[in-house]
């Protein structure tokens, strides 16, 4: 395959022609609207496709150590790379380490609990990554 | 319904049936931009006496193009009622065409307020006193509104605590339904059952009680729109959805003890009733019914439906209020 412009590139020039080409030419305001929300999807996209199959895989071990405490079974010997293979993991391990973290919370367990919440906030810090910049509006 | 007819004469052709003392021409229609869930447009008529009049017609999107999800045939009782007390002003409901036969879709027409949202008067230079009253009268006056005028069909929860489980519950559910777990939600879900501040009693909730939604305008008091969200609960997760909001020029950032005393004041809730902390639990809270839409939209896009530009779009919100919800428990 062509691996060079990465997907991240070709999206985030197709983002750039939207708003310097695309977006001047439309006369309607509510079109208009559209294509700057595009924009936004477009440049999400980008950041995602950079780095979501490595971010959900870094996620995927420190979830399953965190659950791995409690002998819960999370992650099949599969290593597959594409997309949706590491998302079905992601979902698993995911699902495991909520009710983890809920056994934790619980039963009072301070300690494992500080751990599963840093998890979190990793997490969450990655969603603001993928955010670029965006801002919420209109509402 | 034939398609190939404008708005403008679809409307003439329900006004004819629907109000036919009017005498109605319809002279133009514009679209309202702004809102994320109904469209909107104002229609401009010329009634058979001469007068000139605005309707606005509050319709349903087409199918596939929202996310926000609500149904007009709560939404017109609730005007109906609204109308006939006095504890709040609404734009006075006209009309509905309650299958779409005539408009397209379902579709509210009510009358036009000339008016500026409270948002737009607040500039970063304003001086944020006198909407601070206005935006805090406003919300007294709905927990002030009877719940015995409100139509019947709408839900009224047993006691405070099942309501409380219920909200909580929005989270619960969704998180459970939809293809991917959702640790976030189910941690912020746990923190709501553990942390719930004291009781006050029910009353209604706008649902989306911000400035946009609250015209201002010469001779007439400050009138409240969008009623799609609107339930029976508890009243403080209208303010603290507003306290929690990202809108800019926040008359709660900018002095909140200063707004949360007047609130006090205004409704006779105590310092452990209203409170900073009791604001982020009901920020959370008053966010369940948006915010869940918004994850179902995105759920939608996953399961290949159409959702539009709004879904994905929106999966940046969800981010940001997952931020701001896991922020608030973590303090």
């Amino acid at each position: 395959m062509i691996a060079r412009p990465t997907t991240e590139q070709i999206l985030n020039e197709c983002s750039r022609e939207l708003i310097e080409v695309v977006l001047p030419a439309v006369a309607d305001d509510a079109v208009k609207v559209t294509v700057l929300m595009m924009d936004v999807v477009l440049r999400n996209s980008a950041k995602r496709a950079g780095h979501e199959i490595a971010w959900m895989n870094d996620e995927i071990s420190e979830l399953a150590r965190f659950v791995g405490a409690t002998g819960e079974p999370v992650v099949d010997a599969d290593d597959s790379l594409h997309l949706d293979d590491v998302v079905e993991r992601y979902g698993r391990a995911g699902e495991a380490f909520a009710h983890a973290l809920e056994t934790a919370v619980a039963s009072g367990d301070d300690e494992r609990t500080s751990r599963g919440t840093a998890l979190l906030a990793q997490r969450v810090e990655r969603e603001q990554e993928v955010m670029c910049g965006w801002s919420p509006v209109g509402r | 319904m034939d398609n190939d007819i404008s708005l403008t004469e679809r409307l003439e052709r329900f006004l004819a049936e629907a109000a036919p003392d009017l005498g109605a021409t319809v002279t133009s229609i514009s679209p309202i931009s702004g809102g994320y869930s109904r469209v909107t447009s104002v229609a401009q008529i010329r009634r058979a006496d001469g007068v000139e009049q605005k309707l606005v017609l509050r319709a349903d999107p087409p199918s596939g193009h929202g996310v926000f999800d609500s149904d007009r045939d709560d939404e017109w009782p609730l005007l109906l009622a609204l109308w006939e007390i006095d504890a709040v002003d609404i734009a006075r409901p006209r009309l509905y065409d309650a299958t779409g036969e005539w408009l397209g879709s379902k579709t509210i027409v009510m009358d036009h307020v000339e008016g500026t949202p409270l948002q737009l008067t607040l500039g970063p230079d304003a001086e944020v006193g006198a909407a601070r009253s206005t935006f805090l009268n406003v919300a007294a006056s709905l927990q002030r509104i009877p719940l015995s005028a409100l139509p019947q069909g709408m839900h009224k929860p047993p006691d405070w605590d099942t309501y409380i489980d219920s909200a909580i519950d929005i989270y619960d559910r969704a998180e459970r339904e939809l293809g991917d777990s959702n640790p976030v939600v189910r941690y912020v879900a746990g923190w709501l059952r553990d942390n719930r501040p004291p009781p006050v009693p029910l009353g209604v909730v706008h649902g989306d009680f911000q400035p946009g939604n609250i015209l201002i305008g010469d001779g007439h008091p400050p009138v409240v729109i969008d009623w799609e969200f609107a339930r029976i609960g508890d009243p403080r997760e209208d303010v603290g959805y507003y306290c929690g909001s990202p809108l800019p020029n926040s008359m709660y950032a900018a002095d909140p003890e200063a707004f949360l005393g007047e609130y006090r004041e205004l409704t006779g809730y105590t310092g452990e009733q209203v409170n900073q902390q009791a604001m982020d639990y009901f920020f959370i809270l008053g966010m369940a019914e948006l915010f869940v839409q918004m994850m179902q939209g995105a759920d939608a896009l996953t399961r290949g439906r159409r959702a539009g530009i709004m879904a994905p779009f929106l999966v940046n919100s969800l981010c940001y209020f997952q931020q701001r919800y896991f922020g608030i428990c973590r303090r």
